[in-house]
C-alpha cells in the first residue's frame, strides 16, 4: 500500500493527531533499550480496542507488518520494527479499567505502567506480584508480552502466573477474550500462550491480573561477601537447604559502584558482592528462617549480614537494585545484558565462566541478577560508538549464552529472544522444537505480519 | 552553534543515555502528549541522531526540542545522570543557528535587547508594584546603598497577577527591619529566557549590567523571589554577594524572631517545589520550615516532591511556544494537588503561581494558589 | 470383529509383541466412554511413543492417551478411537535434583511415587506412605532422596493418578489456594507432537521465556495436541508443620461466613474446603469425627512454620466460634495427610458406590461462590437428588456430584436436567460448569465442556495447525476438538 494512502487510512481510524509519520518520529520509534534499530513506516497511537482492531484489520488486508509497543524498555529488540510497517504505541491506552477487590482482579489497558497499578492496589493492602526492575516505566502490555520476571518472582512466579485473562486483537482484527475473572476455563490455555509470546501472536488490549493480599511482614537482609564465589555458593546452598525466600538477588562490586554514583544506598564498596535476601509472609517463623540463612551465609564466609531496619532502608536497598541497569551508564555509555538462566546449582560454575569471558574479550562485565532463580544478567559495558568493541561484545554475549545453555540452562529467563538472540536459539532448540513454534505462530498469524522477525529464527 | 560544535560539546554526554526509558513517566510533556518526541529519551535521541548526521534539524525537531520545560525531572530519575536539560539547551542553540526556532523566541530576544525586560514595557514601570502597598511614598525602596538588593525579576514586575509577590516581600523585609533596596528601572532581565531560547551568548550584556548595578549599591546580599533569576545568578553570574532566595531570608527572619505570626491560617495546604528553586538549585527545606511555622495550617506533601517535583507547566519558555501544552501540564499538576486533599497550593515562584492560578481559574478548579510571601504576610497580620 | 493383528504387526515389531494388545478381552478394559479401541499399546519411552504416533499418522488412526485411567470419563465420547496409548511403562524418574528443587519424570510416573521419592529419611512425606495401597507388582519407589521436598500439586485420585494425566487434565485440589496450579509448577516438557516429532520446551530453569510456553499449552489440553512424555516440575521443601482444622457448621451460610472472615486476614492457609455433610459422610477415613449429616464442614489445611500454624489454629478457631461453629477437630501430621488423601479420593469412592455418579467442576469469579452454592443447593434439593458439594473456597472452584444409580432412569433424567440448570446459572455469572465424569450413556444429554470461550476461534486454529489430521483424541475436547 502506498504510504500516503496508509497514513490517510490510519488518520481516519485514530485522527491525524495520533498518526506520526515525520522522519523524526520514525527515527524515534526505531529503538528500544536494546542495541538494535530499525525504522517503522508509521506510528499510531490508538485509544481503544476498537481502533486497534481496525488498525489490525487494515494491516491484515494490506499485509503490512505491525507491532505493539509500550514504554520501549525491551532489552532484546522486541519492539524494534525490523520489517518496518506500523508501530502501535499504547501510551494513550493507559487506564486502570477496574480494580475488583472482591474477585481479587485488576483489569487494565496495556499502556498502564506496572508500578502505577501496584501503587494503587497497595492503598487497599493488595499487591500485583511481578516486579520487573523497570516497573517504574514498563507497561503491563510489555510485561505480558515478555512474561516479565523480577526479584520477587523467586517466590511468587513470573507474569504468566499472575495473568488471569486477556483481550487480544487477532491478525484479522477479531477481538477475543481469553480466561477471565473465573479461573480454570475449559479449553487450551491461550492466556499462557499469549503471555511471553513477544508480541508475535496478536495485540493485547486488556489484561485481567491477579491481586493478592500484601504480605503481613517483610524482612530484608543484605549479606556482604569478599569473594563472588562465596556469594554464589551461598545462593545455591540456601536453595539446596530448601529455603525459598521472596528474593535472592546478587550484585557485584562493579554494579554497586555504578549505582552508588546516582543513588546513595550505602553499599559496601570494598566488597566483592552482596546478596539482597528478602523474606515475607506471616511473621511467625520468619526469624528462625532468617537465622538459618545467616548461618548458611556464615558457612560461606560472609563478611557481614545487615538487616534493613525500616521501610525507608528497605526502599533504598531496592531502589539501588532496580536502578542497576541504567546506572552502568556511569561506567560506560552502553551495555548489553545477557539474560541467560541456569539451574541454580550451576550458578557458581557459570558465573566463573562469565568472568573468564569478560577477561578474554577485555570487556568490563557487571553482574546484578536474580540469583535465586539462576537468572544471570551479566552487563557487558562498552561504547557502542566503538565498532571493534561492539563486535567483541556480541561475541562475548553469544559465548555467555552458550555457557548457560551448556550448563542445562536457557538463553533467556525474562527478557525474551527478540531479534538479538535469534541465532542463539540453536543452543537450546532443535529443528523440531522450532518447527512446532512456527506452527503455533502460523495458527495465529499465517501471513507473518505481527512483529515479524522476532523470537523464532526463520526456516533455515 | 553548528552540528560539529554540538558534537564536541554534547556527544559524550548524550551517548550516556542507554535508552532505558526510566525518564518517560517523569517527563510532564510525555505524560500529556504520550509520544516519544515529547520525552526526555526522545529528545536525547534527536540530539544524538543529529550529531550522527542521521537526522536533520527541521520544524519537527524544533517542536520537540522547544517544548521541553527544562524542569530537569528526567535527570533526577536518570541512573546514568544524563544532563538532559543542558543537552536540550545546547541543541536549541543549534536549532537557532539552523534557523528552526519559534518566532516568539526571535521576538523575545529583540524585546530583551531593546527594552531589557520580557514584557516590552517601559523600564520605568518596573517598580509599579509598589503602588499595591498603601501609603507608601514613591520610590520608597530605591536607595543609593543598602545591605541587601531585592532582585525583583521581570514577571513579578510586569504581570499584575503576581505583582503582590514583590509587594509582600518588601513588606516583610520592611517590617523585619531589613536594610534593602530595589534597582528599579536599572534592573534588567537576568537573561534566563535567552538560555531557554537557545541564545545564551546574548546573556552577557544583561549580566554585566546587573552585576555593575549591584556592585554600585554595595550590597552583600541579593535576595530573589524568582527562582529562575536566583538560579541564573547562581549558575551563570559570578557575584561575590551572597545569593538568597526569599524563602531562605524569610526563614532567617523567623528564626531571629524578626517576624512573628499572630494569626491562625485555616485549611489544608501542600507545597509545590519550583523546578529552578528545588531540583535545579537545591532549596527544598526552607519553604517547608516556613510553612510548618505558620500556626493552624495543615500541611500535606505531594507524592512527587522535592527532587522529584513535577513542573507546573510554566518552564522552558513553553508557555510562549506552546501555550496549550503548558496548560495541559498545569492541569495535570492541579489534579495531583487536588488528589492529596489540599485546598491551597503554596509555592515560591511567581511563574508557578501564574501558571497554576490561571489554569485553576480557566478550569474552574476550586484551589487557592499562593506564593509563600503572601502566606507569611497573612499570618503576620 | 476385524482382526487387527496383521495391521499392528509393524508396531509389535517396534514395541515388542507383549506391548501391543489387540485381543478383545484386553481392549475391552480400555474403552473410552464404551468405545472399544482396536489396540492398546504400551510404549516404554519417548522414542517409542514417537514411533507409535508416526504409525498412527500413516495409518490415520485416532489415539487416546491413558495413564492410570482415573479420568477417562472426562470429555465427550471420542469421535473415533483406534489406539489407546498407555504410559504405564514410562515410569522412570529421570532426574531428581533436590538441590535445584526440580525433577524430571516420565509421564507414566505415579504422583504418589514422586512424593514418596522426596520423603525424608523418617518417611515424612506429602502423602501418607502407609495409606497408599500398592497394587500387585507395583512398589513405591524406594530410592529416596531424603530431601523432605514435595511437588506442590494437590490432585484428585492422588494415590493412582500419573503425572502425565494430572497435567493433561489440569487436575487440581483444595490446596491450590497456597500452591497454585500444575501450570505454575511445570517448567519443562518433552512431547511427541501429532506428526510424531519429539520436541522439548522449557527445562530445569525456573524462569524461561525462550519461545512460546508450550509447557503451559499442554496443561489441560486432554492429549489433543500431542502426547506428554516427560515433564520437569519444580518442588518445594515440606512444610515444617502440617495440621488440619475441621469445623462443623449448621448450614452453608455460617460455614461461608467463616471462610469469608479468613480471607479478610493475612493468614495463609493451604486450603479452605467447605463441604456439605453428605460429602464429609462419604469420606473414607478412619476415626472420622461425627458431625452429623445435615450441616456443612469446613476443612482448613495449615502447612507452614510451626509458630505460624499455631497462630492460624488459634485465630481461626476463634473466628469459627464467632461464625457459630459447632464441634471441631484438629488433625496433626500423618492424620492431616490421611485426611487430605481421603478428600482427594472422594470421587473415586463415590464412583464405586453410585453407578450413575455425575460429577461437575464449577468455576466462577471468587465473589460469586455463595450464590453458586446456594443455587446448586436449591436446584438439587428441588429435584430431590442426593448430592455432594465441595468448594475450594478462595479459588472460585467448586465440585459437585449427584449420587445417582444408573438404573434409576427418572433420577438420572433429573440429574441431567439439574446439571444443565446449574450450568445456565454459572454462565449467568461469567462462570462455567464442566462435567468431570458421567456414565457414557447420559453424556449426550449434557454439555460436557459447558460454555465455549471467546477464544475458541484460536483453539480451533491451533488444533487445525498442529494436528491437521485430527488423530489426537478426536472429539473429546471442547466443541469436539
Amino acid at each position: 500500500m502506498d504510504k500516503q494512502k496508509l497514513i490517510a487510512s490510519l488518520n481516519e481510524i485514530v485522527g491525524p493527531d495520533n498518526v506520526l509519520s515525520s522522519e523524526m518520529d520514525l527515527m524515534l520509534y526505531s529503538y528500544d533499550a536494546s542495541l538494535d534499530k530499525a525504522k517503522p513506516d508509521v506510528v499510531v497511537l490508538p485509544d481503544s480496542t476498537e481502533e486497534v482492531s481496525k488498525i489490525m484489520a487494515l494491516a491484515y488486508k494490506e499485509k503490512i507488518p505491525i507491532l505493539g509497543r509500550g514504554s520501549g524498555t525491551n532489552l532484546t529488540g522486541g519492539t524494534v520494527p525490523i520489517k518496518g510497517g506500523i508501530v502501535v504505541h499504547f501510551s494513550r491506552m493507559n487506564r486502570i479499567l477496574e480494580i475488583d477487590y472482591a474477585n481479587r482482579t485488576a483489569t487494565v489497558q496495556p499502556g498502564v505502567i506496572t508500578l502505577d497499578l501496584q501503587t494503587e492496589v497497595l492503598k487497599k493492602g493488595f499487591v500485583y506480584q511481578p516486579d520487573p526492575a523497570s516497573q517504574k516505566v514498563s507497561t503491563i502490555g510489555g510485561n505480558v508480552s515478555e512474561n516479565s520476571g523480577g526479584p520477587h518472582c523467586l517466590k511468587y512466579g513470573v507474569t504468566s502466573n499472575h495473568v488471569q485473562g486477556l483481550e487480544v486483537v487477532l491478525n484479522d482484527g477479531t477481538v477475543i477474550n481469553t480466561g477471565g475473572k473465573a479461573r480454570d476455563n475449559a479449553g487450551y490455555d491461550i492466556t499462557a500462550l499469549v503471555v511471553g509470546s513477544e508480541g508475535t501472536v496478536g495485540l493485547v488490549t486488556k489484561a485481567i491480573l491477579k491481586l493478592e493480599r500484601a504480605p503481613e511482614s517483610v524482612k530484608t537482609l543484605l549479606a556482604i561477601f569478599d569473594a563472588i564465589e562465596d556469594g554464589a555458593n551461598t545462593v545455591s546452598a540456601i536453595v539446596a537447604e530448601g529455603i525459598i525466600p521472596a528474593t535472592l538477588e546478587m550484585m557485584d562490586n562493579t554494579v554497586m559502584r555504578a549505582v552508588e554514583e546516582t543513588i546513595k544506598v550505602g553499599y559496601p564498596l570494598d566488597a566483592a558482592c552482596v546478596l539482597i535476601i528478602e523474606l515475607d509472609g506471616m511473621p511467625e517463623g520468619m526469624d528462625d528462617n532468617a537465622s538459618k540463612i545467616v548461618e548458611i551465609c556464615r558457612q560461606n564466609h560472609v563478611r557481614d549480614v545487615r538487616l534493613a531496619k525500616d521501610e525507608a532502608e528497605r526502599n533504598v536497598l531496592w531502589a539501588g537494585r532496580k536502578g542497576a541497569f541504567g546506572s552502568v551508564g556511569q561506567v560506560r555509555p552502553s551495555y548489553l545484558c545477557c539474560d541467560g538462566t541456569v539451574p541454580r546449582t550451576k550458578l557458581p560454575e557459570v558465573l566463573n565462566q562469565v568472568i573468564e569471558i569478560g577477561k578474554k574479550y577485555n570487556l568490563p562485565i557487571g553482574n546484578v541478577f536474580h540469583a535465586g532463580d539462576g537468572n544471570l544478567h551479566p552487563l557487558i559495558m562498552f561504547d557502542e560508538r566503538d565498532e571493534d568493541e561492539r563486535s567483541r561484545v556480541l561475541k562475548a554475549s553469544t559465548e555467555i549464552l552458550k555457557a548457560c545453555a551448556d550448563a542445562g540452562g536457557t538463553i533467556s529467563g525474562e527478557h525474551g529472544v527478540g531479534m538479538e538472540k535469534l541465532k542463539e536459539t540453536a543452543f537450546i532448540f532443535n529443528e523440531c522444537d522450532l518447527e512446532f513454534e512456527r506452527q503455533i505462530k502460523r495458527a495465529f498469524d499465517p501471513d507473518d505480519i505481527i512483529n515479524p522477525g522476532k523470537m523464532i529464527p526463520a526456516n533455515s | 552553534m553548528n552540528i560539529v560544535q554540538l558534537k564536541k560539546l554534547s556527544y559524550d554526554e548524550v551517548a550516556k543515555c542507554n535508552k532505558c526509558g526510566f525518564c518517560l513517566p517523569s517527563c510532564p510533556t510525555y505524560l500529556v502528549k504520550k509520544a516519544e518526541s515529547y520525552s526526555a529519551r526522545g529528545r536525547n535521541a534527536i540530539t544524538r541522531f543529529a550529531i550522527e548526521n542521521k537526522l536533520e534539524l527541521n520544524e519537527d525537531t524544533e517542536r520537540a526540542i522547544f517544548t521541553c520545560l527544562g524542569c530537569g525531572a528526567c535527570t533526577a530519575v536518570c541512573l546514568s545522570s544524563v544532563q538532559t536539560k543542558d543537552l536540550i539547551f545546547q541543541n536549541r542553540e543549534c536549532q537557532v543557528d539552523a534557523g528552526f526556532y519559534p518566532k516568539v523566541a526571535k521576538r523575545l530576544v529583540k524585546i530583551l535587547e531593546e527594552s531589557h525586560n520580557i514584557s516590552d514595557e517601559d523600564q520605568e514601570d518596573r517598580a509599579e508594584w509598589q503602588e499595591l502597598i498603601k501609603e507608601l511614598p514613591e520610590d520608597a525602596f530605591e536607595k543609593e546603598t543598602a545591605d541587601v538588593v531585592f532582585f525583583v525579576g521581570c514577571v513579578a514586575s510586569f504581570f499584575p497577577m503576581v505583582q503582590k509577590i514583590p509587594a509582600n516581600m518588601a513588606k516583610i523585609m520592611q517590617s523585619a527591619g531589613v536594610d534593602f533596596t530595589i534597582l528599579g528601572g536599572e534592573e534588567w532581565c537576568c537573561g534566563f529566557p535567552l538560555i531557554g531560547a537557545g541564545m545564551p551568548e546574548k546573556l552577557a550584556a544583561m549580566k554585566d549590567h546587573n552585576l555593575k548595578k549591584v556592585a554600585k549599591v554595595g550590597a552583600k546580599t541579593i535576595v530573589f523571589t524568582c527562582p529562575s533569576c536566583y538560579h541564573t545568578w547562581h549558575h551563570f553570574y559570578k557575584s561575590d554577594a551572597k545569593l538568597m532566595h526569599a524563602s531562605q531570608l524569610i526563614l532567617e527572619l523567623i528564626k531571629d524572631k524578626k517576624i512573628e505570626f499572630n494569626k491562625n491560617i485555616k485549611g489544608v495546604a501542600t507545597y509545590h517545589d519550583p523546578c529552578d528553586l528545588g531540583r535545579n538549585t537545591g532549596v527544598y527545606e526552607e519553604p517547608r520550615e516556613i510553612i510548618k511555622a505558620i500556626p493552624g495550617l495543615e500541611f500535606v506533601e505531594l507524592p512527587m516532591n522535592r527532587k522529584f517535583s513535577v513542573c507546573c507547566g510554566g518552564g522552558g519558555n513553553v508557555e510562549m511556544t506552546d501555550p496549550d501544552l503548558s496548560a495541559q501540564v498545569a492541569q495535570t499538576k492541579l489534579a495531583s494537588i487536588k488528589a492529596v486533599g489540599a485546598d491551597t497550593v503554596l509555592t515560591a515562584c511567581q511563574q508557578c503561581v501564574r501558571t497554576m492560578e490561571t489554569r485553576a481559574k480557566r478550569s474552574k478548579t476550586d484551589l487557592v494558589v499562593k506564593d509563600l510571601t503572601q502566606l507569611v504576610i497573612e499570618a503576620m497580620e | 470383529m476385524v482382526d487387527d493383528t496383521e495391521k499392528f504387526k509393524n508396531l509389535s515389531e517396534t514395541l515388542g509383541e507383549a506391548h501391543v494388545k489387540t485381543e478383545p478381552k484386553i481392549t475391552a478394559q480400555y474403552t473410552v466412554d464404551n468405545v472399544v479401541p482396536r489396540a492398546v499399546v504400551f510404549p516404554k519411552n519417548t522414542d517409542q511413543i514417537s514411533e507409535v504416533v508416526k504409525f498412527a499418522n500413516r495409518e490415520n488412526l485416532a489415539i487416546v492417551t491413558r495413564g492410570s485411567g482415573t479420568k477417562m470419563a472426562m470429555g465427550n465420547p471420542p469421535r473415533k478411537l483406534d489406539l489407546v496409548v498407555c504410559t504405564s511403562r514410562m515410569n522412570h524418574m529421570l532426574d531428581v535434583d533436590t538441590s535445584n528443587l526440580t525433577m524430571t519424570v516420565e509421564a507414566g510416573v505415579k504422583f504418589r511415587d514422586i512424593q514418596a521419592r522426596l520423603a525424608t529419611q523418617e518417611d515424612r512425606c506429602y502423602l501418607p506412605l502407609g495409606d497408599l495401597e500398592a497394587e500387585g507388582d507395583e512398589i513405591i519407589c524406594s530410592d529416596r532422596s531424603h530431601s523432605g521436598c514435595f511437588v506442590p500439586i494437590d490432585p484428585p485420585y492422588a494415590d493412582k493418578a500419573t503425572i502425565g494425566g494430572i497435567i493433561a487434565t489440569n487436575s487440581t485440589g483444595p490446596r491450590r489456594l497456597l500452591y497454585n496450579l500444575p501450570r505454575d509448577c511445570i517448567i519443562g516438557i518433552r512431547v511427541v507432537a501429532p506428526n510424531g516429532d519429539v520436541l522439548g520446551s522449557g527445562g530445569k530453569t525456573v524462569k524461561n521465556v525462550s519461545g512460546y510456553d508450550v509447557s503451559k499449552l499442554m496443561v489441560g489440553s486432554m492429549g489433543t495436541l500431542g502426547i506428554l512424555c516427560e515433564t520437569t516440575l519444580r518442588m518445594l521443601p515440606l512444610p515444617e508443620k502440617m495440621e488440619t482444622l475441621l469445623v462443623s457448621f449448621a448450614n452453608f451460610s455460617d460455614a461461608s461466613a467463616f471462610a469469608g472472615r479468613i480471607f479478610e486476614t493475612s493468614l495463609l492457609p493451604a486450603a479452605v474446603e467447605i463441604m456439605n455433610g453428605e460429602a464429609f459422610g462419604h469420606l473414607s477415613l478412619d476415626d472420622k469425627p461425627d458431625f452429623g449429616s445435615n450441616g456443612y464442614v469446613a476443612a482448613i489445611a495449615l502447612e507452614a512454620f510451626e509458630p505460624a500454624v499455631d497462630r492460624m489454629r488459634i485465630e481461626m478457631l476463634n473466628m469459627a466460634k464467632e461464625a457459630g461453629a459447632g464441634a471441631n477437630a484438629v488433625f496433626e501430621e500423618e492424620d492431616h495427610r490421611s485426611f487430605w488423601l481421603a478428600m482427594s479420593n472422594l470421587s473415586a469412592t463415590l464412583d464405586k458406590k453410585f453407578s450413575g455418579f455425575i460429577k461437575a467442576k464449577l468455576n466462577y469469579p471468587l465473589s460469586m461462590w455463595k450464590n453458586i452454592i446456594a443455587s446448586g443447593e436449591s436446584i438439587f434439593s428441588e429435584a430431590n437428588l442426593d448430592y455432594i458439594v465441595q468448594a475450594h473456597a478462595g479459588n472460585g472452584i467448586c465440585f459437585t456430584g449427584l449420587l445417582v444409580d444408573n438404573n434409576d432412569t427418572s433420577a438420572t433424567d433429573k440429574a441431567v436436567e439439574a446439571m444443565n440448570q446449574l450450568l445456565a446459572y454459572c454462565q449467568e455469572v461469567d462462570g462455567n460448569l464442566v462435567i468431570q465424569s458421567a456414565p457414557a450413556d447420559v453424556k449426550s444429554n449434557l454439555r460436557i465442556w459447558g460454555k465455549i470461550g471467546f477464544d475458541f476461534v484460536v483453539m480451533k486454529r491451533l488444533k487445525d495447525q498442529l494436528d491437521p489430521k485430527g488423530i489426537m483424541s478426536p472429539g473429546r475436547f471442547v466443541e469436539g476438538l
